[in-house]
């Protein structure tokens, strides 16, 4: 930490200048995020010994290199040292107020509302054209019970779309101004707001929420019960940061490193997680997570074999690791249902009861490694042998049943129990648990066609009608979902219903 | 049981003179010049100086093994019925290893109140622990006080990481000590997940007490895993990490013992990772629902169907997650009518970066009106756990107290100790409607901070005015006591058979106005509180109605009462019986 310590030593650097804030103790943090933090440190020393000037060009230098050094804190959540940092930069750059803004994001972040209101205020006025200042001014001012502020921000944050040319527009916009009129109780505004937000995103979470309760209020019991299910877990998100690709260049450590190959796995960029974790692997010493994760791009990537090598090694690492044996069983399950391992298919579900046993071992507080332990039963169910598939049934049903009282929140146990309980003839619990894979998944249109099944095998027929409609309704009006809801109701129509 | 007969007040102009006098004198000397500048502090500190020396062990080793930044509790009841709050504080001590080896833990602690000390003027304590045996050294959370067995005395429920203890009050013996008995094993209570806050309710409405008990996450130490906080430190782990949330438990009391009804209850359809609890009818509709605060997972509304059966109404009525859909890490919960119209609100403590949120109940449906509080620039900026709203400076505006304490490490600009959880209390003066303002220090008279956890409220000193009692996280515990002056009146509810029943609300209708208390012990965040109910009356001591609202929402009319003092309102002794 060459800078960190240079920085401590007045003989080389102009004692006149500001000194950079640092952390006082860097022995407990991630020696990744330190070197990150040094080398914009090491830019601010830079620039306090080649530009020690008043001059316009000396001033404008040091300032760019302090609000890089308020980026470094900013992008590794260290924003109380963020804060001096773009104090400086707006001293040095008053012509660039988007170093305001980022002293206001950073002084809301660090739970300072007061301050950071301060900011938004003045810095609305001089960016009255980018949408995510108006936007957060609006909603600081919200939270501040200031409605009328708010109010006034939101609509300008709309308006300013109007200047990116095109026909963009930001539902996150629509959500703040809703928020603003259920405030004031103007509930039938608030719900074309958020309808129109859901025509440009339908899949906006905080959307979803708040027209369920503005649908409470308008009296649409059953379209308010539809919307907050399908909108719990939001969390309010603005319009794009312009500084958004400057903060992920800033941003270091092996968690948050991880955290962003996650989302590459998640977003489908399985080649992209492998380089990144090839990086990482060579970097760091041996590591289990790094391990299991290549073992799931792998998996993404349809390489079982060379998954379930990664994870033997990762147990041999940390052979405590109970999430180590759950990963294994669920790739042997893959494995054992390739065509190509026809022959070694129970051997390799063998495999995975004995490590899913091994789960249950190492953690049996944990839901999911019972969920993991009733799976390989139930994929393992001989059709052939009826007495050997009663048994496996009921194995699976008690690991399920038992991962469920252990509160597992895995998205398909509620779906596989409600299909165990259906193949048992036990029609209540099937039901019980189709209404609870919708209220675990609302956004999976499947799980209201299954509902929708179970619905009709019960002879509920209203309930079957509806389950359909949402499934349409929350596919999209997918061309399968509807064929389903088109032959349920001819199947219903026939039968005199 | 606490005396409505004893009543250690004052007029409310003499309250107080002889405790502080030495203080008034030293005080006048040196300040006088500023008087104006400096307002009266509404709280006075004096756990040691009362011989309240409870220090909390978090066990923490290095580790950052979750259960260790979330203990302890404290509670305030009336143990041996001579009318005076006693404290019962409860350990944390050191967590099992993976292998379930368990070092030697401190015991919880019974601290009897002997009422007030000649010589200093104060409350004083003593540790009964031993004595009266209810010194559990399981890692323990918190406290439910409830007379289970209706034999008019407090029994106490403590909730461990690990089996929960129930011990009950067998009364005075022979040499007039009044004993606790651990009956664990017999009770049908035995449970061994991680259970937080309880509370003693009547679930079924068969107007016995049955026991509700919050778990958190199906802790083990095996499950642990590798957190950091925001300096990218190693630190301790949202509940989250662990994927484990856990399913509360419903006890109903049978004819001698609990059975465990969770699964035929319906709590098995919805859980998170619980902290807090507060029972109360909410729907007026006779039958007492439960809110469970959960950390980080949508909290649970259980609105009772009757019989003891549940359905979670917590997302469909609008208090499962704030305005903006969000899960918030529910800490502390309690019950109360913000807005003064009769009906119950709910507002809860949760972590920095969220609000305290305020869900007003609007004809049984709830709407975040968080903004509207004026709290939002204070809270946002701590950690709050326990909590309590009560009229403290008795000026018939309700103001919240609440305790903070970081979960994470966190480098702010204002350092408050060395303790880097460690962060300052908040009292917070209602202003009218729903909006409140933050005074200084937490009404102390000096700065202070500490990992504050759970909280106790209630009358220590029978003088009038609500007392604070709180636990910080391996720091020693305090007991704030509270130094206003001014009129007030409260009440010990009782149901016909003269048990203590919890969850009835009160109206006291005086200045042409009506505001509306809930007596019950269950709020706050690992804590039991005094059951009574307590009321400021600002200005006027004139006391125009009261009226009752039962559990059973029978309504109830009695006679206006003198005010400064305690009484006694039983169920079908009142004017008019409906």
């Amino acid at each position: 930490m060459l800078a960190l310590a240079a920085h401590q030593d007045p003989g080389i650097r102009p004692p006149e200048l500001p000194t950079p804030p640092i952390i006082e103790d860097i022995s407990r943090m991630d020696p990744e995020v330190v070197a990150t933090i040094d080398r914009a440190l090491q830019d601010v020393i830079k620039a306090n010994l080649e530009h020690p000037e008043e001059s316009p060009v000396d001033r404008t230098a040091r300032g760019q290199a302090w609000s890089q050094m308020g980026l470094a804190y900013e992008a590794n959540t260290i924003w109380s040292l963020a804060l001096p940092c773009y104090k400086q930069a707006i001293e040095l750059l008053p012509q660039k107020p988007e170093w305001i803004y980022r002293l206001g994001v950073c002084q809301h972040a660090a739970g300072d509302l007061l301050k950071a209101l301060e900011s938004f205020r003045a810095v609305a006025p001089r960016l009255m054209n980018t949408a995510v200042v108006q936007a957060r001014l609006g909603e600081t001012a919200l939270i501040m019970g200031e409605t009328k502020e708010a109010e006034s921000a939101w609509r300008q944050a709309i308006a300013s779309e109007a200047k990116l040319g095109g026909d963009i527009r930001f539902p996150e916009n629509r959500v703040g101004l809703a928020q603003v009129m259920i405030e004031k109780e103007s509930w039938e505004e608030a719900a074309a707001l958020l309808r129109e937000a859901l025509t440009i995103n339908p899949a906006y979470t905080h959307a979803h929420y708040l027209l369920g309760l503005v649908l409470a209020e308008l009296g649409d019991e059953e379209g308010s019960s539809f919307e907050l299910k399908r909108g719990l877990n939001a969390f309010p998100v603005f319009p794009p940061d312009p500084h958004r690709p400057l903060l992920a260049k800033w941003t270091a450590g092996f968690g948050k490193r991880m955290g962003s190959i996650e989302n590459m796995l998640a977003s489908g960029d399985t080649n992209g997680a492998l380089a990144a974790l090839t990086v990482i692997r060579a970097e760091h010493e041996p590591s289990m997570q790094v391990l299991n994760m290549m073992s799931r791009a792998h998996q993404q990537l349809g390489d079982h074999e060379q998954a379930l090598k990664l994870l033997e090694e990762s147990a041999l690492i940390d052979p405590k690791a109970y999430t180590t044996q759950t990963d294994m069983a669920v790739v042997l399950l893959n494995m054992s249902s390739n065509p190509a391992n026809a022959a070694r298919r129970m051997e390799l579900i063998a495999r995975a009861r004995t490590t899913a046993d091994k789960a249950i071992q190492l953690a049996p507080h944990i839901g999911r490694t019972w969920y993991y332990r009733g799976l390989v039963e139930q994929v393992g169910i001989d059709p052939n042998d009826p007495e050997a598939a009663k048994q496996s049934g009921q194995i699976a049903l008690a690991n399920m049943q038992r991962a469920h009282m252990l509160g597992c929140t895995e998205p398909q146990l509620f779906e596989l129990l409600a299909q165990i309980y259906a193949n048992q003839g036990k029609h209540r619990e099937m039901e019980k648990f189709a209404l609870a894979h919708t209220a675990h998944s609302p956004e999976n249109p499947m799980a209201w066609v299954f509902l929708a099944r179970a619905r009709y095998t019960m002879s509920n027929w209203d309930g079957a009608r509806q389950a359909a409609k949402h499934a349409s309704a929350v596919s999209g009006n997918a061309p399968n979902v509807v064929a389903f809801q088109e032959q349920l109701e001819a199947a219903l129509k026939q039968a005199g219903h | 049981m606490l005396s409505p007969s004893k009543n250690n007040s004052k007029p409310p102009s003499s309250r107080r003179d002889t405790r502080y006098v030495q203080l008034s004198i030293i005080l006048l000397t040196s300040i006088v010049a500023v008087q104006d500048q400096a307002p009266a502090p509404w709280f006075t500190e004096i756990g040691e100086a009362a011989g309240f020396s409870f220090s909390h062990v978090s066990g923490a080793r290095g580790e950052y093994w979750f259960p260790e930044i979330m203990g302890g509790g404290v509670g305030l009841l009336d143990y041996d019925g001579d009318g005076l709050l006693d404290i019962y504080c409860v350990q944390s001590g050191y967590l099992p290893n993976a292998e379930g080896d368990q070092p030697d833990s401190p015991p919880n602690q019974l601290f009897r109140n002997l009422g007030i000390d000649q010589e200093t003027g104060l409350p004083h304590f003593e540790d009964v622990t031993e004595l009266v045996g209810v010194g559990d050294t399981k890692y323990g959370m918190g406290i439910a006080c409830g007379d289970y067995d209706r034999d008019g005395d407090m029994d106490l429920f403590v909730t461990n990481v690990g089996v929960n203890v129930l011990y009950r009050n067998e009364g005075p013996d022979k040499q007039g000590i009044v004993r606790f008995k651990d009956i664990t094993k017999t009770s049908g209570t035995e449970d061994v997940r991680w259970a937080t806050s309880a509370a003693f309710l009547d679930a079924d409405g068969d107007r016995d007490l049955d026991l509700f008990v919050v778990n958190n996450l199906l802790w083990h130490a095996s499950t642990e895993t590798a957190c950091f906080n925001y300096f990218s430190e190693r630190d301790y782990c949202s509940p989250n990490n662990y994927n484990a949330a856990s399913p509360d438990a419903l006890f109903i009391m049978g004819r001698t013992r609990f059975q465990d009804r969770t699964a035929t209850s319906g709590l098995d359809a919805a859980f998170g990772n619980g902290l807090g609890v507060a029972p109360a009818d909410y729907n007026q509709d006779g039958k007492v629902d439960v809110y469970v605060a959960n950390d980080a997972t949508p909290n649970n509304l259980w609105h009772n169907k009757g019989r003891g059966k549940y359905i979670d109404k917590g997302l469909l009525l609008g208090c499962a997650v704030n305005g903006n859909g969000t899960p918030e890490a529910g800490m502390g919960v309690q019950w109360v009518d913000v807005d003064q119209d009769g009906d119950l609100d709910l507002f809860m403590t949760h972590l920095r970066r969220e609000t305290n949120t305020f869900y007003m109940n609007r004809r049984g449906r709830f709407t975040d009106k968080t903004n509207a509080t004026g709290m939002n620039a204070a809270s946002l900026k701590y950690t709050g756990f326990g909590m309590g709203f009560h009229d403290y400076d008795l000026d018939g505006q309700l103001d919240l107290y609440v305790v903070n304490g970081a979960v994470q490490a966190w480098r702010q600009e204002e350092v408050f100790a060395e303790d880097p959880y460690a962060e300052p209390n908040h009292l917070f003066r209602g202003m009218g409607s729903t909006r409140f303002e933050a005074i200084a220090n937490g009404g102390e008279a000096e700065h202070t901070a500490g990992t504050s956890r759970g909280a106790a409220f209630g009358d220590i000193d029978n003088d009038g005015d609500v007392d604070v009692v709180y636990v910080d996280r391996d720091g020693r515990a305090k007991l704030l006591l509270n130094n206003a002056t001014g009129h007030w009146i409260g009440f010990r509810m009782l149901d016909k058979r003269g048990d203590e029943v919890p969850g009835a609300m009160v109206g006291v209708t005086h200045g042409g106005k009506t505001t509306w208390r809930l007596a019950d012990p269950a709020y706050s965040y690992l804590a039991s509180n005094d059951p009574r109910a307590h009321f400021g009356l600002g200005s006027s001591d004139e006391i125009e109605g009261i009226s009752v609202r039962w559990p059973s929402s029978e309504i109830e009319e009695f006679a206006p009462l003198t005010s400064g003092a305690y009484h006694v309102l039983r169920e079908g002794r009142g004017l008019d019986h409906k």
